[in-house]
């Protein structure tokens, strides 16, 4: 009974907790109390809770925005620096005002008020039509409710500023309610489990809203393409709207649908004068671009000359996004432009020989989209690649960097699907990467005439793995690119010779003999390999919230053959091995074999799938412990006794 | 090695003429610069800078080179501003920017929240290359308490075909400047009042990033200056730091009530250093670091009462505050400018300038002196770590200031590393782990952080990962910070798992002799002693092949010990690294030596023979 009579006052406290509106400077009992989180013991600050209430006044969205964080522990004080960020343009897009803040701290029942006033508020201006209003809460100490709200307006509606109910700290509630008029209409776009299992519908049709509860902060983990993508979030984008126009015979008005199926979009899209001039570039264009007239015998070759002679000519100035930032007249001129820019221009350039070249959205890792939603929503993608298609052959480009060969991609652009714009048909489609990344090791050891080790190897790094930490860059000059690859060790690295090879696959090849230890004791150990994909395992966390990514996947074989030397005998090898990850995405094999004069050393690493999930990660840990301790065991040599 | 090389100019022009241009067609350059620049200082203490320059750019990477971040603020005005954009190719005008048209942006750095100034940015977007950039640039600062220094060279990979300064004051001000690295000496003559230097330099090397180059500069400082009504004379230090003095004045006034609050803090406490110590911590626990920077605040401290209201402050006020406390208590203390972080560079004992962008604190006890670092808010007091150690700083007195030198901190106390474990392998070569070390100075900041800011998961993360070597999984651990006076300590004690502690082979085990990996950050100031002891407890028979280490290595930089012995149910370990960097060793050096100390770790393995 008395467990009973326990239960439901909890149940009543902590309904009693949060339930009611929040308003501003009026404090419950259980946030006056609250000195931990349950779902985060350790936090040193919570957000209590927050409240982005949206309404619209004509076309221009208003925001309310109310946020309250508790102080809990010692470093939690820095939660006091605050910098709202929010695009002005030129004409003020969006604004901030009625900015509100206050301190609060409790002293033997008494709330200790400290108000913020206007001139304890910054105005920072940065780049580009960027703002941030900021400032610092006084008094704060452990125990403190700091809290602060403001009006957020918004002239350009057609997306909405997405609403993260994840924050830096815990968050024990945050709200994000819309009300919508009848002249507006809206698709939304949650993402996270919490937001989208959330009951949004209110009693009244166009009042929608979402409330998340228990959040923990969120934290970048090693092997992780961006945390970004795991937030709990919701986007809006328009989806239509009612007009009146009164300029035309009898006045009209109606209701528009915006973008209800991609074709919608596309047709939106690739109409904008942005984008007219390099999906139909004008005579005059057109025969400025056919100053350059690709060799080849196929569509492939033509294709490839196209994409080699754009990289070389044109540069990337470093900013992303899938708008372009200038016309193609502009981009034929100057020589370079934005990722959008350049390669629209590169499609321009296909089109103009006769290649079948699209444009295709997506959403590189760590724009904040895992996963795709298969409705026409464009703010879930953020960077426009290109699709061509040559003799039969699906190809993605990205001109942006000439060290790429033609159809490799950035490794943050390795996602799952993409936006294609086509004349007809546009939607989500699969992008395949089909290269075969992968180290491959040769090594040879045998003793020279001075009882020295000596290893000679050749060592094959093929697709990504080719272009994997700017080696290309490295390959005019051999002594860097040693320097790379053993770093002080380089000096025991002779005749190290490297060449590179663009077909039919991106490859790099290293030949060079390495000096070991001199053979004098009684034992000698020998490592068999000269290098290997982790020299320690990167994974050393014990638990793991998000999934390993390891960009792209792999197949690695490396082999080596020791020659006994004469007087010595093999004694003692590294036990096979051969282990592979729950559900097999990964496995690590491992022989060895003793011939007459000779042992050879036999490794391999496949992974298969470049994403492993946090449920093995246990497992996967283990398995890169033993790859990396196995691949560093020793052969053990002895002198053979005489008979 | 330079300027050497410029001293010989007159012997050996015919080579050094052929060295350059040999130089100059090994190092790439992206632009080619031209200017001419004058700086001139007004008898009402203002200062004018006017640039002409033409930048012809071939390459994107030089697009950067004609970047302008002009400042603007209370003190410093723009009064023109002209650019000229002509492609070399066609001879034709791009295009023309004046004042209006550049952006503003505000002036940001890491740390402050907030600062007036604004910057007036140019800078080129997208233009064909190759393309001639024409600008021109007035500009006046309102004080000349700061003078900006002049370089010849202001890009690495660019080339100065030509570069000429005019420096002119009134004889009745004065001035001073200090020359290194430059190709070619002054000119010196009279107009009226003023006297004018100049310099001309023609073809200049190019400079590469990296490089050991010295950076040709000119240093420029007042003799007598004035900033916002406040004069004094640079000429000495003791000139420079009565003027920051007469900035601070009152300012460490405490209210009444605050002053007997502090009283109350160290009553019954007779230890000097115990009183700093406690009102250090209270500091620490009660004020946090926020920077505004408002007009001249940049210089000037809030108040220690506005500081107390507010629960925060920047360096200046935070320090201020310490120092009223300290007076409240009768310990002295003296307000103390820095230039914190790396790139300090020494004081001229004959060149006082205002070269600084830190302040904290000097307290001189009865033995020694120690140094106040008041934007911490965990370190003891007394160690004010590696961000202000072993350099020159500005001690402000009440009768001006003088040149101290801080802390090195490079005794062994402050840099030692004790790790103690006890191991129980187990047959397939994972092992058990349970283990206690110490850290002392240095190494036990990281501890610190992680007690102060980090949850549990931070602490283990950071333990599996740097307690030892690889595979690390801990199950429990524990960690207690704390200080023996200025010296801070940390104990770790900690139970859990090695992943493949030993390397297997069919009829062996192989164990190492060495746990710890040095990395290059455990050597902040170059010294370091790392020791380890440890215990290999056997699960089943295994016969010991290898035969007892008992090393001792002395090499350039460090020594290291490993001595093991055997017991009947296990072998001991003990090992000992101590290492002492030279102050000059450079970055590539350092990563070396740390290599050949890791590799010298590997050398000594145990062989265990299972047992058949």
């Amino acid at each position: 009974m008395k467990g009973l009579y326990t239960f439901i006052i909890l149940l009543f406290f902590s309904v009693g907790l949060f339930a009611q509106d929040m308003k501003f400077g009026k404090y419950s009992q259980g946030e006056i109390n609250l000195n931990q989180v349950d779902f985060d013991p350790e936090a040193n600050a919570v957000v209590l809770e927050e409240i982005s209430y949206n309404q619209f006044m004509g076309v221009v969205q208003h925001s309310n925005i109310h946020r309250r964080i508790k102080v809990l522990k010692d470093g939690g004080q820095s939660q006091g620096d605050i910098a709202i960020r929010y695009y002005f343009g030129k004409t003020g897009v969006q604004d901030v005002s009625k900015l509100t803040a206050q301190t609060v701290n409790f002293e033997n029942g008494l709330e200790k008020v400290t108000k913020l006033s206007k001139a304890d508020f910054f105005e920072v201006e940065l780049d580009n039509g960027w703002k941030e209003i900021r400032f610092t809460f006084p008094n704060i100490e452990v125990g403190s409710i700091i809290e602060y709200s403001y009006l957020k307006t918004d002239k350009s509606i057609t997306f909405l500023d997405s609403w993260v109910f994840h924050n830096p700290i815990p968050t024990i509630k945050s709200t994000y309610t819309i009300d919508l008029p009848s002249y507006l209409n809206y698709r939304f776009l949650p993402q996270g489990e919490k937001t989208l299992s959330a009951n949004f519908k209110t009693q009244r049709d166009g009042l929608y809203s979402w409330t998340v509860n228990n959040l923990n902060s969120i934290k970048e983990e090693p092997l992780m393409s961006h945390y970004r993508d795991y937030l709990e979030k919701i986007d809006f984008q328009l989806a239509g709207y009612a007009f009146v126009n009164s300029s035309a015979y009898g006045g009209k008005s109606g209701f528009q649908e915006t973008f209800s199926s991609w074709q919608d979009l596309t047709k939106f899209i690739t109409e904008l004068e942005e984008f007219v001039q390099y999906l139909k570039p004008n005579a005059s264009l057109r025969s400025q671009m056919a100053s350059f007239s690709p060799p080849g015998n196929n569509e492939t070759e033509k294709a490839k000359a196209v994409y080699d002679f754009f990289v070389n000519n044109y540069s990337f100035n470093g900013r992303s996004g899938f708008f372009p930032s200038k016309n193609l007249k502009s981009i034929l001129e100057t020589k370079q432009g934005s990722r959008a820019d350049l390669n629209l221009a590169l499609l321009s350039y296909l089109r103009q020989n006769g290649i079948i070249a699209h444009p295709l959205l997506i959403s590189s890792k760590g724009n904040g989209r895992s996963r795709l939603v298969d409705t026409p929503f464009i703010d879930q993608f953020d960077q426009l690649i290109i699709y061509t298609k040559v003799d039969g052959k699906e190809f993605y480009l990205d001109a942006t960097d000439k060290n790429n060969p033609f159809g490799y991609l950035p490794l943050f652009m390795h996602v799952g699907y993409g936006y294609i714009m086509l004349d007809e048909g546009s939607g989500l489609i699969p992008i395949t990467i089909t290269h075969r990344s992968g180290i491959v090791q040769m090594v040879n050891i045998r003793i020279d005439n001075d009882q020295q080790l000596v290893a000679s190897s050749t060592i094959r790094f093929s697709d990504y793995d080719a272009l994997a930490n700017d080696k290309i860059k490295l390959v005019e000059s051999p002594e860097k690119f040693k320097m790379e690859m053993f770093g002080t060790d380089a000096e025991k690295v002779m005749e190290f010779a490297v060449q590179q090879k663009n077909e039919p696959r991106k490859q790099l090849e290293a030949k060079f003999n390495s000096i070991g230890n001199k053979m004098d004791s009684n034992l000698t150990l020998i490592n068999p390999f000269q290098m290997a994909r982790w020299n320690q395992n990167p994974l050393t966390s014990d638990v793991r919230t998000f999934p390993v990514d390891f960009s792209y996947t792999f197949s690695d074989s490396y082999t080596s053959i020791l020659e006994i030397p004469q007087g010595y005998e093999l004694d003692d090898y590294p036990e096979d091995a051969n282990v592979a990850i729950p559900g097999g995405d990964a496995n690590f094999s491992y022989i060895v074999t003793a011939l007459d004069n000779s042992v050879k050393v036999s490794a391999t690493i496949n992974l298969k799938f470049s994403i492993i999930s946090p449920s093995i990660y246990p497992e996967l840990k283990y398995f890169m412990e033993m790859v990396t301790g196995k691949l560093s065991e020793p052969i053990v040599l002895k002198k053979s006794v005489s008979p | 090695m330079k300027v050497v090389l410029f001293s010989s100019l007159k012997f050996l022009a015919y080579f050094v003429n052929i060295y350059f241009s040999n130089a100059q067609e090994e190092k790439p350059y992206f632009s080619v610069l031209e200017k001419k620049d004058q700086i001139t200082l007004n008898e009402d203490y203002s200062v004018n800078y006017k640039s002409q320059t033409i930048i012809e750019i071939f390459d994107q990477r030089g697009l950067a080179h004609a970047r302008l971040n002009l400042p603007s603020d209370g003190l410093n005005k723009i009064n023109n501003f002209e650019a000229t954009l002509t492609s070399l190719n066609s001879g034709k005008l791009i295009k023309k920017v004046k004042l209006r048209d550049l952006k503003e942006v505000s002036y940001l750095d890491d740390v402050s929240i907030y600062d007036d100034t604004k910057l007036k940015v140019f800078e080129l977007d997208e233009v064909s290359l190759p393309v001639r950039v024409e600008i021109l640039v007035e500009r006046v600062s309102l004080s000349n308490f700061f003078i900006e220094s002049w370089l010849p060279i202001t890009y690495y990979n660019q080339k100065v075909k030509n570069a000429g300064l005019e420096l002119k004051y009134p004889q009745i001000l004065g001035l001073r400047f200090k020359e290194e690295g430059l190709p070619s000496s002054y000119s010196e003559s009279k107009e009226g009042n003023n006297i004018l230097y100049k310099w001309e330099m023609n073809n200049l090397p190019v400079l590469i990033s990296g490089s050991n180059d010295t950076i040709p500069i000119i240093e420029i400082a007042p003799k007598r200056f004035s900033l916002e009504g406040y004069t004094s004379s640079m000429e000495t230090w003791e000139g420079l730091g009565s003027f920051i003095g007469k900035l601070n004045r009152n300012k460490d006034e405490l209210p009444e009530t605050f002053k007997s609050e502090v009283l109350r803090m160290v009553e019954g406490i007779n230890d000097p250093y115990e009183k700093v110590s406690v009102l250090y911590g209270y500091l620490q626990k009660n004020y946090r670091y926020v920077a505004i920077s408002l007009g001249i605040g940049g210089w000037m401290p809030r108040t220690a009462s506005e500081v107390i209201s507010t629960k925060y402050g920047e360096c200046k006020a935070l320090s201020t505050l310490m120092k009223g406390m300290l007076s409240a208590v009768g310990i002295p203390s003296q307000y103390s400018l820095v230039y914190a972080g790396e790139n300090a560079k020494g004081l001229n004992k004959d060149f006082p300038i205002n070269r600084f962008n830190h302040a904290f604190l000097r307290v001189p006890l009865d033995e020694d002196v120690i140094w106040l670092e008041c934007t911490n808010n965990y370190l003891p007091a007394g160690f004010s770590g590696d961000f202000t150690m072993d350099r020159d700083v500005l001690v402000i007195t009440e009768k001006g200031g003088y040149l101290d030198r801080t802390p090195d901190f490079k005794d062994e106390k402050f840099n030692t590393i004790e790790i103690q474990f006890e191991v129980d392998l187990l047959n397939n070569g994972d092992a058990k782990l349970s283990g206690r070390n110490k850290y002392l100075g240095f190494p036990s900041l990281d501890y610190f952080r992680i007690n102060k800011f980090g949850k549990e998961k931070q602490g283990k993360d950071f333990l599996n990962k740097y307690l030892g070597g690889n595979g690390v999984i801990l199950l429990d651990y524990g960690i207690q910070t704390g200080s023996k006076r200025e010296i801070p300590l940390a104990n770790v004690t900690y139970e859990g798992v090695i992943q493949r502690f030993g390397q297997e082979t069919a009829k062996r085990i192989i164990l190492p002799s060495h746990w710890k990996k040095l990395e290059e950050d455990m050597l902040p100031n170059g010294i370091l002693k790392l020791e380890e002891e440890f215990f290999i407890r056997l699960e089943r028979k295994f016969e010991m092949e290898s035969q007892v280490i008992d090393v001792k290595i002395k090499e350039d930089y460090f020594t290291y010990w490993v001595d093991t012995q055997l017991s009947e149910d296990g072998i001991m370990v003990k090992n000992k690294l101590e290492v002492k960097l030279p102050e000059d060793i450079s970055d590539e050096e350092k990563i070396k030596l740390v290599n050949k100390i890791n590799n010298q770790f590997q050398q000594y393995k145990l062989l265990l023979k299972k047992a058949a």
